[in-house]
């Protein structure tokens, strides 16, 4: 049996990740209560837990990923942000003051470049947080490279994107995942990314033209329609068919998004060892399919609930009472505990059935070749500048 | 003491791994290659626990390679280690002592910042408003104002009633009993009453004198007193400085929730003062002392603050209909007719009338019994009375 890959002559390693929802659930629900608990102070703490069973579970090549962050330093990190960002608003506010109608129209265009840059830099800065954090095998990953480079590449190229009408998107991924994989670092070994635009392009091209069809065509016939003869369009089964075509949409999303993972993922490499994967069209779909039905089954379970002590308080006559009274008041303020609760467990059922799953599948549909030819790999420098990720937390760009 | 198993050790230069022994002396931790020979040596009171998936017990060391790892997946073992190094659990220890300081401090920060705010606050804006110079409350009553005329939809004809010919006995009339009302409270500031072109039943008082009847109430009343009582009670609360007061209030309480959540131009708390200026909310101990000052104020013109009392209560009673009103509303639009947009204003206003100022029996009850018996006479004559409710033009 000799199925040898032609390049690296082995079989892959499949990363696999092992944390269930019921093991995650005492992290996330104490994470959610304190960060709503301390008016959100808790939050750095919180999503530093989060990451370690995250990481802590991802085995590869039958040794776990160790997360080494700590809250606090995400805590430092947003208190530098806010020291930068405070006073750059202060500035756009008090100068859209002083200019004039047309100056202001300028400059807020001026201000959303300039938030758009900062965004990017501190998107790239959070990455290189991140990666700094990660151990594998005693082996730490590192990002070089500069935020600002960064920042002013993907600025050029959302302008190019701009003036192409989104043409030109899958080689500005390309060229960004680029600059980030090729600064980054598993100890010596460097990464690289092989993925080109235009294969981007050939894979998402239908897609794309699936989604015109789907919103220009229904829309463009109802316009003829409503054109021949005023308020057809109302009454035709086109109507219909449009908002059929419009639940399509977020499929149509879903399995976009699994096609860009595996452009992206087959294309990543880090010196001798590279990716492979093979995830599923649809894989990404199920689990916001998933996501949904709990959130329904949760919401039905809540509305039963809630409708149930809505007819007591009702038939107690609380709810009659027009003159405000203690009754009323305890009624208010049980209405904002629960709207705070409910809140709370749709963020948490989106981080056990959200986020989690989509970790695994992102992990467990890569398979990763030459590992072995990794092994010479030697460790370089000690932790980078502690302070990275602040500042997306400030501007609120939270994803992992 | 001598106990050993296997695990796993990473150098921290490479990512080699490497199966070996682990022997746990008196005071260190030998790690050794199958065939016996020594890859490290880690003091017991030098050993880290590192956050790992329960399953393995993962140590790092101080001194050596940060990096370097061994991993133990020996539950005996794993325990005897456990037992054995005093500073095993220090740094984990001490990040959850962190935690627990935050998490504590920022709950007492919250329950401080809270009961500041809603018993320090308020204390320190009654003690503050009465020393501010009236320009404060001119200046707070004029920004108010503006923010009114801006955003308050008014019927056609412009913002503001009494200006054209038509118009002009009724203004005239309304001068004239303003005239009696400021010079018998004879403030520091002069009364100024703008009637709003709106079905609104509603009066508010801005800071520093400025008094909005709206055309609604004048339209519902039934005589002069009943006017010049709802006026008495909006000069009430310019001469208590309410205005002042209860934008003090939400104007500290948004200042220092904004400083809280990073709002150090305290952008949110100006708007909170010009919301809460225009909406005129005041308190319950307020509008009593309102009320007092009106029955008062009617008195020392010699006339009769009880219509005051029977006003408000003829609002409220009326206000509770809308919901029997509603239901019709509801039928004729069933039958293909709209019900008119005045009609639903009009719930609206009396609501808002209502929830601005609770409790109506219980004033009428008050205002009577400061009133006393007369003698009294009416504050303007008949034709006034007329002249005022047609200040808006002819009622439609
Ligand atoms: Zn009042």
């Amino acid at each position: 049996m000799t199925a040898w890959n032609a390049d690296q002559g082995e079989t892959g390693v499949r990363p696999s990740f092992q944390g269930s929802a019921g093991e995650m659930f005492p992290i996330v629900f104490k994470g959610l209560a304190l960060t709503v608990l301390t008016l959100g102070v808790y939050r750095f703490w919180y999503l530093t837990n989060v990451r370690r069973f995250l990481w802590n579970r991802v085995e590869v090549g039958g040794d776990y990923l160790e997360y080494t962050g700590r809250g606090v330093e995400l805590f430092i990190g947003f208190l530098i942000a806010l020291a930068v960002v405070i006073p750059l608003y202060g500035v756009i506010f008090f100068l859209s003051f002083l200019l004039g109608p047309i100056g202001t129209i300028v400059f807020q265009n001026v201000a959303t470049v300039a938030i758009i840059f900062l965004a990017q830099f501190a998107l790239f800065r959070a990455r290189r947080y991140r990666l700094t954090r990660t151990i594998w095998r005693g082996v730490r990953f590192q990002q070089t490279g500069s935020g600002l480079a960064y920042a002013a590449k993907s600025l050029g190229w959302a302008i190019l994107v701009i003036l192409t009408l989104g043409l030109v998107y899958p080689w500005m991924r390309a060229s960004l995942e680029r600059y980030k994989m090729t600064n980054t670092w598993y100890g010596d070994q460097q990464g690289a990314f092989s993925s080109t635009g235009g294969q981007l392009f050939k894979r998402g091209f239908l897609l794309w033209l699936l989604c015109v069809v789907v919103i220009v065509g229904p829309i463009a016939v109802l316009a003829a329609l409503e054109m021949r003869t005023p308020g057809a369009a109302q009454a035709s089964p086109a109507h219909a068919a449009l908002f059929v075509l419009f639940l399509l949409l977020p499929v149509v999303f879903a399995v976009y998004l699994a096609i860009e993972y595996r452009w992206w993922a087959n294309g990543c490499s880090i010196g001798p060892a590279a990716a492979s994967c093979d995830l599923g069209l649809f894989q990404f779909f199920k689990v916001y399919a998933g996501y949904f039905g709990v959130v329904l089954l949760f919401s039905m379970a809540v509305g039963a609930v809630g409708g149930l002590i809505a007819y007591l308080l009702h038939a107690n006559g609380v709810l009659q009472a027009t003159e405000p009274g203690p009754a009323q008041y305890a009624v208010m303020a049980g209405g904002v505990l629960v709207y705070f609760v409910i809140a709370l467990a749709f963020a948490a059922l989106w981080q056990l059935f959200g986020v989690r799953p989509i970790w695994r599948k992102s992990f467990e549909s890569v398979e990763i070749f030459g590992l072995p030819a990794l092994m010479a790999a030697q460790s370089q420098a000690p932790v980078a500048n502690a302070f990275g990720e602040g500042i997306a937390d400030a501007i609120d760009f939270g994803g992992f | 003491m001598t106990s050993s198993g296997t695990g796993v050790f990473f150098d921290g230069l490479t990512s080699r791994r490497q199966d070996v022994h682990v022997a746990l002396q008196d005071a260190t931790l030998e790690i050794l290659r199958p065939d016996g020979a020594r890859l490290d040596m880690w003091p017991l009171g030098q050993l880290r626990e590192l956050s790992a998936p329960p399953e393995l017990l993962r140590l790092g060391h101080d001194g050596g390679n940060a990096l370097a790892r061994l991993e133990i997946r020996d539950r005996a073992l794993a325990a005897q280690i456990r037992a054995s190094a005093p500073r095993l659990t220090a740094a984990l220890a001490e990040e959850r002592g962190t935690t627990r300081k935050v998490v504590l401090w920022s709950l007492a920060a919250m329950v401080s910042v809270s009961l500041f705010t809603f018993y320090g606050v308020p204390a320190l804006a009654d003690r503050v408003a009465p020393l501010l110079p009236w320009s404060v409350d001119r200046h707070m009553g004029d920004i108010a104002d503006r923010q009114i005329r801006a955003v308050f939809p008014t019927d056609p004809g412009g913002f503001e009633c009494g200006a054209s010919s038509e118009e002009r006995p009724g203004r005239e009339a309304l001068d004239r009993l303003t005239k009696r009302l400021s010079d018998a409270a004879a403030l520091p500031v002069p009364i100024k009453v703008t009637v709003v072109r709106s079905d609104f039943v509603n009066a508010l008082a801005l800071p520093g004198g400025g008094v909005y009847l709206f055309r609604g109430l004048l339209d519902n009343a039934r005589s002069a007193d009943e006017i010049a009582g709802v006026l008495a009670h909006e000069i009430g609360h310019v001469a208590h400085r309410d205005g002042a007061r209860r934008a003090l209030q939400a104007g500290g309480a948004s200042l220092l929730f904004g400083f809280i959540l990073g709002d150090v131009v305290g952008g949110t708390a100006a708007i909170t003062i010009a919301r809460v200026l225009s909406e005129a909310h005041y308190s319950r101990a307020a509008e009593t002392n309102a009320d007092d000052y009106a029955a008062d104020l009617m008195k020392k013109i010699g006339a009769d603050p009880r219509p005051l009392g029977e006003f408000l209560s003829r609002l409220t009673e009326g206000a509770s209909e809308p919901e029997a009103d509603q239901d019709k509303a509801g039928k004729t639009d069933d039958a293909g007719e709209k019900p008119t947009e005045t009609e639903k204003r009009k719930e609206r206003s009396l609501q808002s009338w209502i929830s601005s100022h609770p409790e109506s029996e219980e004033r009428r009850r008050r205002v009577d019994a400061v009133a006393g018996d007369g003698p009294f006479s009416p504050v303007v004559d008949g034709a006034d009375f007329l002249a005022i409710q047609r200040i808006c033009g002819k009622p439609s």
